[in-house]
């Protein structure tokens, strides 16, 4: 048989294989991509049934052609991420009708795994690593099958035999790359830029709010952010995750003013020490951070913005974990710029009489007793808390606070700080996320939990935070959204019962968090975090290396050892132990066995050198050959007679 | 059945020979020589990487650009545990040589200008079986897997361009088992000798039938009209004792067989095939006669310059025939 020759389930495992890797890429590449794809795919099948003669280079060449400038039309790069898999895929859809030899096939195999890392591109959840896992496997089945002799031979026990020997391999080799994994330095990216691809979907806050913009996101149970704490975890009324300033109104939709980083007011904690968290963003495409309010202290990864918010340096647009600290009791911008304050009581020229009017009267009491009077208004006029408000007209504040009386909490902020202005107290929206859900060691806040709160400008206090919601619906900040609403409007996980499949939803978001916190987001810091925990703070360091290479060294050795040692001769059976050490006992008298004589030739010769013992030595010969090649019984004896010969 | 092409020369092997020669120099002391069985043991086996290994290498240090270029951790994850395998993959390909004992066989003998064969035994004593163990002299490789505790016998064909003892080269058995990124391998240097017959003569003149012996006359041996049966083809037989008819009908070649006078002694001498100056073209001729009278189940016997055979028939007769051409004007080996 021609070693070099393909074998046909061999080359269809591999077609299977392939379609297997491109299919999750169906959705990025073009339609006409695709077909030409299934086309290129038909025909090496219709060639392997039909045992066809494959296509001449003049064929073949035109076609790779025409693909690559169809990619090129339909991305404008050959470069990219998007435009990048599409000439992959053609090139591999081409190689396939070229795919002659072995050594073809070997490229193609290999091929396979960097198909692999294509599809790492777009998404490293733990649902496609484990079908990406299986994908390898089977890619090592097929590289171990072109080495073994007479390939699969179209059987399939064969094969699995073989997928059996991949995961084997696959076991042994996890040893050595959990250490890669942990102590290979590594490097902060990009290497090199390549042509960014639009079309990330934002999600989570927006840099505005209008009305609507939260309600519209507490229906969404996707995760903003997961956080561990230190210690303690505060108390529920006390987690207010700060994110962008509104401090912008034009009499409908509160804008955030471009956060300015050169300066940023002072921070002073309270009597308690800085409470010591870990957040991990999940990527949102915009630049700001969230944070515990009042964050303490600025992490390198961002800035402190002149409106107290954490800024990061780029957007975050991959997952990001920061380690924070937070002044529970603070106060903050005692000292704050003039130029703040006074863009902190702006409002817009007309609109929402009424309320402007009963706030005007407010301005003779103390600033404190301002706060107090609109936050009784509120209660006062029996303001809900809903999911779905009514759409209000020009006049939103009036409209919400003295007609519809029906909101949520955009409009109790917006209402909130449109009143507080028109008192004469410094005010601004503040968005960002409230409470979080408790799940084993850590803390996951979902979109629907975004908020918006107030924050007024005190004499001697700086900025303090006032939620109105809170206010109102007590329950909404004491016990989560679901408690201050009618929770059959909220998906699933919102609701409050704690039934089994929101349970089961928990545990598997527990494994998640896990995932992302030590696979996906074992970052160069993070790594630097571990190693700093094994005492070593430089990668240059002796110390690094010896423990780097030493306890990979120590790994392969054991391997190895494992390995070699299975290899071992086999123990020969009983009676063959018996007759060796018969013959150890006979080269005290120069009798050693010639290669290639056997027991009765050499028991003969034995016998001619001892004749006094000839009748010992063919007893055992006897009980020897009846053992190993008759009945096999009389091993007893015969162990008797050859410990006997000794004496 | 192609000799060999000449190996090309070009500069760099002319500035490689002596490092070649010194390497050849170097293994010859680590392997035992001759015919003896070997054991590969631990330092007589060589591993590194393959070529194809050499591209999977390029591979890993791309997608390991793509990593960090893109700070995907999956993609380092697959990277090591690639790497890891590959690295787990030297010991499995290591031990599938280790161990593993090689003895010399038998040779057939052939004619020059085609190939002989050598028989390699490989003895595998271990608890595992091994896989896909190539041996090869020079270019073809002959693939075999041993079972544990099981012996596997391999026949390497060698060109033979020359007649007389064609001596083994260098034996080297390899593996890539089971990723083909690493390859072990090994020498032995055997020495096996198969021993090379003249080239038989396209088209020789008839078998010259001479009861005089005078060696002038060449005469239509009178067996050959008398029709005996029908035997299967054995090498040697001459194509115009082939049953053709029987062999465009049957599938299966046959020879025709002729009763044959063993009283005519047909003496096939080194004289009567006069006429060629050449003698290795003499040996040619000698040695078509020789198949032809065997075929012809003729009695005959050889005369060469310093040996005589008596005149006889049979394989055996016919081998020490076409040994004593083989071998004419060649020292034996020792």
């Amino acid at each position: 048989m021609n070693p070099d020759r393909l074998d046909r389930t061999q080359i269809l495992a591999l077609l299977a294989v392939l379609t297997g890797l491109l299919l999750p890429h169906a959705g990025r590449l073009p339609n006409w991509l695709l077909g030409a794809l299934a086309i290129l795919f038909g025909w090496r099948i219709w060639l392997i049934r039909t045992q066809g003669r494959m296509p001449p280079k003049w064929v073949l060449l035109p076609i790779t052609f025409g693909l690559i400038v169809g990619v090129f039309i339909e991305f404008r790069t050959l470069l990219g991420r998007t435009g990048g898999i599409a000439l992959f895929a053609a090139l591999i859809g081409a190689k396939l009708l070229e795919t002659r030899s072995r050594r073809d096939a070997l490229l193609l195999v290999y091929l396979g795994y960097f198909l692999v890392v294509t599809n790492l591109l777009f998404d490293q959840t733990m649902t496609l690593a484990a079908y990406l896992c299986a994908m390898v496997l089977i890619i090592t089945t097929l590289l171990i099958g072109w080495h073994t002799l007479g390939g699969w031979t179209g059987q399939w026990r064969v094969a699995f035999k073989q997928a059996r020997f991949a995961g084997v391999l696959m076991l042994q080799a996890l040893p050595v790359m959990a250490l890669l994994f942990v102590f290979f330095p590594r490097i902060e990216g990009p290497l090199w830029r390549l042509p960014q691809d639009r079309g990330s979907i934002r999600s989570g806050l927006a840099d505005s709010m209008s009305p609507g913009s939260f309600s519209n996101m507490s229906k969404d149970d996707s995760v903003a952010f997961r956080v561990s704490f230190e210690g303690e975890r505060p108390a529920q009324e006390l987690l207010y995750w700060r994110g962008p300033v509104f401090l912008d109104y034009d009499g409908r939709t509160w804008t955030q003013s471009p956060p300015n980083a050169t300066t940023s007011p002072r921070i002073e904690g309270g009597t308690q020490p800085p409470l010591r968290y870990a957040i991990t963003l999940e990527p949102h495409q915009r630049p700001w951070l969230l944070a515990l309010d009042m964050p303490a202290m600025v992490p390198d990864e961002g800035r402190m913005s002149d409106q107290l918010q954490l800024v990061g340096r780029r957007q975050v647009s991959k997952r990001l974990r920061l380690e924070l600290s937070a002044y529970l009791q603070y106060r903050a911008g005692v000292d704050e710029d003039e130029a703040m304050l006074a863009r902190a009581l702006v409002l817009p020229e007309e609109g929402n009489p009424r309320a402007r009017q009963q706030a005007a009267a407010w301005r003779t009491l103390p600033p404190q007793a301002r706060v107090d009077a609109v936050l009784q208004l509120f209660t006062g006029q029996g303001l809900q808390y809903t999911l779905a408000p009514p759409l209000y007209g020009s006049n939103a504040v009036d409209d919400f606070v003295y007609g519809g009386k029906q909101g949520f909490c955009e409009h109790f902020a917006g209402a909130f700080v449109f009143m507080m202005r028109a008192a004469g107290v410094p005010a601004r929206v503040v968005g960002g996320y409230q409470g979080g859900e408790e799940n084993g060691d850590y803390l996951i806040v979902r979109q629907a939990d975004a908020h918006a709160w107030a924050e007024v400008w005190l004499e001697g206090q700086g900025w303090q935070r006032v939620d109105p919601t809170f206010a109102v619906a007590p329950s909404r900040i004491e016990e989560g959204l679901a408690s201050a609403v009618n929770d059959s409007d909220l998906p699933y996980l919102l609701r409050l019962d704690n039934n089994l499949v929101k349970r089961a939803q928990l545990a598997l978001d527990s494994m998640v968090n896990g995932w992302n916190q030590w696979v996906i987001g074992y970052t160069p810091e993070r790594q630097r975090q571990v190693l700093k925990r094994l005492g070593i703070t430089d990668l240059l360091s002796g110390k690094f290396v010896a423990v780097f290479l030493g306890s990979i060294g120590l790994c392969i050795a054991l391997i190895a050892g494992w390995l070699l040692w299975r290899m071992r001769p086999p123990k020969p059976d009983a009676a063959r132990q018996l007759w060796d050490s018969f013959c150890r006992r006979l080269a005290a008298y120069d009798l050693v066995p010639a290669r290639a004589e056997g027991p009765r030739d050499f028991a003969h010769r034995a016998m001619a050198r001892l004749p006094h013992r000839k009748t010992e030595i063919q007893a055992i010969l006897d009980g020897y050959l009846a053992a190993r090649y008759g009945s096999g019984g009389g091993l007893e004896q015969l162990k008797q007679r050859v410990v006997g010969f000794g004496r | 059945m192609h000799p060999a092409p000449p190996p090309r020369r070009t500069w760099l092997a002319g500035l490689l020979a002596p490092l070649q020669q010194r390497w050849n120099r170097w293994l010859q002391r680590r392997h035992p020589h001759g015919i003896v069985a070997q054991r590969l043991t631990q330092n007589r086996v060589y591993i590194f990487l393959s070529r194809s290994g050499l591209v999977f290498c390029i591979m890993l240090v791309a997608m390991l650009g793509g990593a960090i270029n893109y700070d995907l951790a999956l993609a380092y994850l697959l990277v090591f545990l690639l790497a890891s395998m590959a690295l787990a993959s030297v010991f499995h390909t290591f031990r599938n040589l280790l161990g593993l004992s090689l003895m010399p066989g038998r040779a057939d003998p052939c004619f020059a200008g085609e190939v002989a064969r050598f028989e390699v035994i490989l003895e595998n004593d271990s608890r595992l079986p091994r896989h896909n163990l190539g041996l090869r002299f020079e270019g073809l490789v002959e693939a075999s897997d041993v079972a544990p505790g099981d012996t596997a016998r391999v026949w390497l064909p060698l060109s033979a361009s020359k007649r007389g003892w064609l001596v083994a080269p260098r034996l080297r058995i390899e593996t890539h088992w089971p990723l083909g990124v690493f390859q072990a391998w090994s020498y032995a240097f055997f020495s096996q000798r198969a021993l090379v017959y003249p080239k038989p003569e396209n088209d020789p003149p008839p078998l010259p039938m001479a009861a005089t012996g005078d060696g002038e006359g060449t005469l239509t041996p009178r067996g050959q009209d008398d029709f005996a049966g029908l035997r299967p083809f054995q090498r040697g037989d001459s194509p115009r004792h082939v049953a053709w008819k029987v062999a465009a009908r049957d599938d299966a070649l046959m020879v025709k067989e002729f009763h044959g006078q063993a009283a005519e002694a047909l003496w096939l001498d080194w004289d009567a095939a006069s006429g060629l100056i050449d003698a290795e073209a003499r040996l040619s001729r000698l040695t078509a006669w020789v198949l032809a009278a065997h075929a012809a189940g003729l009695a005959y016997g050889l005369r060469l310059p310093g040996e005589v055979l008596a005149a006889d028939q049979g394989e055996a007769h016919r081998d020490a025939c076409l040994a004593a051409l083989a071998l004419h004007g060649i020292r034996e080996a020792t």
